[in-house]
């Protein structure tokens, strides 16, 4: 499961619960220009179950997790910082620089 | 074992730390904080700064905010936004941070919704294993007094929906 590869290379990354949280509305910001409850009022999907969202929805998060999950193996043990604080924001910069990238290759990138 | 940390209360100025980095968070579009002077001007809403309980307010208040916003699958308000475990910076806090959540017209759905995939027959064990804090967090509810009431009801309506799921 895609998902759960994300959550566990944010953990193995030092990655804190927050950090989960940030990189989802970093994610849903980047490939969807709006905020998660937007997407579900938007698409019509029942709050908030991700499979009730459009197809396309669902592939392009399934996609940018494993994409990100990816990058977050690579960079496993290279994730530092001072404090907690400092350590999500890096790991939610790789998931924004993955969002991005993979926004490209979605039907809708601009 | 329990945890020294338990016994400190956070000190203003890491609080004040807490509650801006959360309002940035908040407020961050493609990485960048809009109007960061707006800051100020929210914090004035939560009443005089010179007192610890005004940005214990803000910090709840923004907490739950973020649990909101963040939420893309309501089970993982269960198995991580509030499973709140001892060692969490925001520990101290739950019961508030949660009070807070609670505020929202939907935050029961959200939580019944949740409810209902966790205990699916496909779930997964361990993850599921992950919601015993949300499920102390919920004891603990019952235990204080004066939200006896409003718990005993939250409680039940829960039950409900773990019953039909």
């Amino acid at each position: 499961m895609a998902f759960r590869r994300f959550t566990d290379t944010i953990k193995a990354n030092g990655g804190d619960d927050e950090a989960y949280r940030q990189a989802v509305i970093t994610e849903t910001e980047e490939l969807f220009d709006c905020e998660v409850r937007e997407l579900y009022r938007l698409t019509g999907g029942k709050p908030n179950k991700r499979h009730t969202l459009p197809h396309e929805v669902q592939q392009a998060y399934m996609v940018n997790e494993t994409l990100s999950a990816y990058e977050l193996e690579r960079m496993e043990g290279t994730i530092g910082g001072e404090s907690q604080q400092e350590v999500n924001d890096r790991i939610d910069a790789v998931v924004r620089e993955q969002s991005k990238q993979t926004r490209k290759r979605l039907p809708w990138a601009k | 074992m329990g945890n020294a940390k338990l016994l400190v209360a956070m000190k203003l100025s890491e609080l004040k730390k807490r509650v801006r980095r959360t309002w940035d968070i908040l407020n961050r579009c493609h990485g960048i904080v809009l109007q960061p002077e707006n800051f100020n001007k929210e914090m004035a809403t939560f009443g005089d700064r010179r007192y610890k309980k005004t940005w214990v307010k803000a910090l709840c208040k923004f907490e739950a905010m973020f649990a909101y916003k963040s939420c893309l699958d309501s089970w993982m308000l269960l198995t991580n936004t509030f499973a709140f475990r001892p060692e969490r910076w925001d520990y101290e806090y739950r019961h508030q941070i949660f009070e807070e959540f609670l505020m929202y017209p939907d935050a029961l759905e959200l939580i019944k919704s949740g409810l209902e995939d966790l205990f699916d027959k496909d779930f997964d064990i361990k993850e599921r294993e992950k919601a015993d804090d949300f499920f102390g967090l919920l004891e603990e509810r019952e235990g204080q007094a004066g939200t006896l009431g409003f718990s005993a009801r939250l409680v039940g309506q829960l039950e409900g929906a773990i019953a039909a799921a």
